[in-house]
C-alpha cells in the first residue's frame, strides 16, 4: 500500500509503502531494533509481517508491523515498532508508526468479523510503570487509542480507526 | 500467567462486542461501506489476481449492506435496470455521469470505479502480452520507406 511519510530534514512528505516483510529483510535486535521481527515472523499463529519502506530505498526497514487475527475473528497488532534511525530528536522520518497502525485499522475492518469488524486492540508492555503509562497516553493522544479498564491494553474503535486511515493512508487521493 | 490471559482475553473480548452493541445503526453500516471500499481499492491495486471481480460485484456488496435491489439502483439513478447491468458487468464502459452516480450514493471517491474497471483491462493486457510475438508484424518500419 502506497503510504507518506515525513522526511524531518526537509519537512516534506515522502512516498513509502507498506508491504508484506519478507524474511530476509526483517530486522532484529541485532540491528539495535526491540522485537525481533525476523524471528517473531515465522510464528504460525494467524500472524502477518509488515515493512514501511521508502520509494527511494526499499531496502531499509523505516517501520515494522506484525498483526494477527485472534481466534480468527479479533483484530490484533502483536507488535510494532519504527527503527532505530526514526526514534529520539535525530530521527530521519515522522508519521512511520501513524502509518503502521492505520493500516492495521485498515486491516480490522477487513478481517474482523462481525462484532470485532474495525475494533482493533494491542497491549502496552514496558519494563517499567510509569513508561506504560507513558506510552498508553501517547497512544490515546496521538491514536485516539482508549485503554481498557486499569489493563495496558488499549483500543482503537470503528470510528477512530477510520480518522486515523483518513489521516494517515489517504494523503495520495 | 496463562489463566489470567485467558481471562483478560475473555473480558476484552466482552467489552468489546458489548461496545460493538452499542454502536449507532448508522456506524454499523458505515463499518461494513467502509470494508467494502478498502476491498475494492486491495482489488485494483492488486496485479495478482486469481477470480476477476466486476463492478457489478462490488456494487452487489453495497447493496446487499444496504438491502436495496440493483432494480432500485437504476430507478435512483434514472436508468432502465437492463442498461445499468450493462454498465456493471463491463459490457459497457463506465462513463463520467454513472462514476459520480456511483461515487455519490456509495460514500466513495469516483476514481476508485475507474480503477477497478482499468486494472482489469490491465491484468487482460498483461496476459495478452505472453503472445507478443504475433503483434511483431504490427510495425511502422514494415511500411514507412525511410530515406
Amino acid at each position: 500500500m502506497y503510504v507518506k511519510i515525513l522526511e524531518v530534514k526537509s519537512n516534506k512528505l515522502v512516498d513509502a509503502q507498506i508491504i508484506e516483510g519478507k524474511e530476509r529483510m526483517l530486522p532484529g535486535i541485532q540491528e539495535g531494533w526491540r522485537f525481533n521481527f525476523f524471528k517473531r515472523s515465522k510464528s504460525k499463529d494467524h500472524s502477518n509481517t509488515y515493512a514501511l519502506v521508502v520509494e527511494q530505498n526499499k531496502e531499509i526497514v523505516e517501520g515494522c508491523l506484525i498483526y494477527r487475527m485472534k481466534k480468527a475473528i479479533e483484530p490484533y497488532i502483536a507488535y510494532v515498532e519504527v527503527a532505530p534511525h526514526n526514534k529520539g530528536i535525530h530521527k530521519i522520518h515522522d508519521r512511520v508508526a501513524g502509518c503502521l497502525i492505520a493500516f492495521a485499522c485498515r486491516l480490522s475492518f477487513l478481517m474482523g468479523k462481525d462484532h470485532f469488524m474495525g475494533w482493533l486492540a494491542f497491549d502496552v508492555l514496558e519494563e517499567s510503570k510509569e513508561d506504560e503509562v507513558r506510552l498508553m497516553n501517547l497512544y490515546s493522544k496521538k491514536y485516539y487509542a482508549q485503554r481498557f479498564g486499569q489493563t495496558t491494553t488499549m483500543i482503537i474503535s470503528p470510528e477512530n480507526g477510520e480518522k486515523l486511515i483518513e489521516e494517515y493512508l489517504e494523503t495520495n487521493s | 500467567m496463562k489463566n489470567l490471559n485467558t481471562a483478560l482475553g475473555e473480558e476484552l473480548r466482552s467489552h468489546i462486542i458489548a461496545e460493538s452493541g452499542r454502536q449507532s445503526k448508522e456506524r454499523k453500516l458505515k463499518n461494513e461501506l467502509l470494508a467494502i471500499k478498502y476491498e475494492m481499492q486491495d482489488y485494483a491495486r492488486n496485479e495478482n489476481i486469481e477470480n476477476e471481480l466486476h463492478i457489478l460485484d462490488f456494487v452487489k456488496k453495497y447493496l446487499k449492506t444496504l438491502n436495496l435491489t440493483q432494480s432500485k439502483l437504476a430507478s435512483v439513478f434514472e436508468m432502465e435496470s437492463p442498461n445499468l447491468h450493462k454498465y456493471l458487468k463491463g459490457e459497457r464502459k463506465l462513463n463520467p455521469d454513472l462514476v459520480l452516480k456511483l461515487s455519490s450514493f456509495f460514500h466513495t471517491n469516483p476514481e476508485i470505479w475507474y480503477y477497478v474497471q482499468t486494472s482489469n483491462e490491465l491484468r487482460k493486457l498483461k496476459e495478452a502480452q505472453k503472445n507478443k510475438g504475433e503483434y511483431a508484424k504490427y510495425d511502422y518500419n514494415e511500411y514507412v520507406e525511410i530515406t
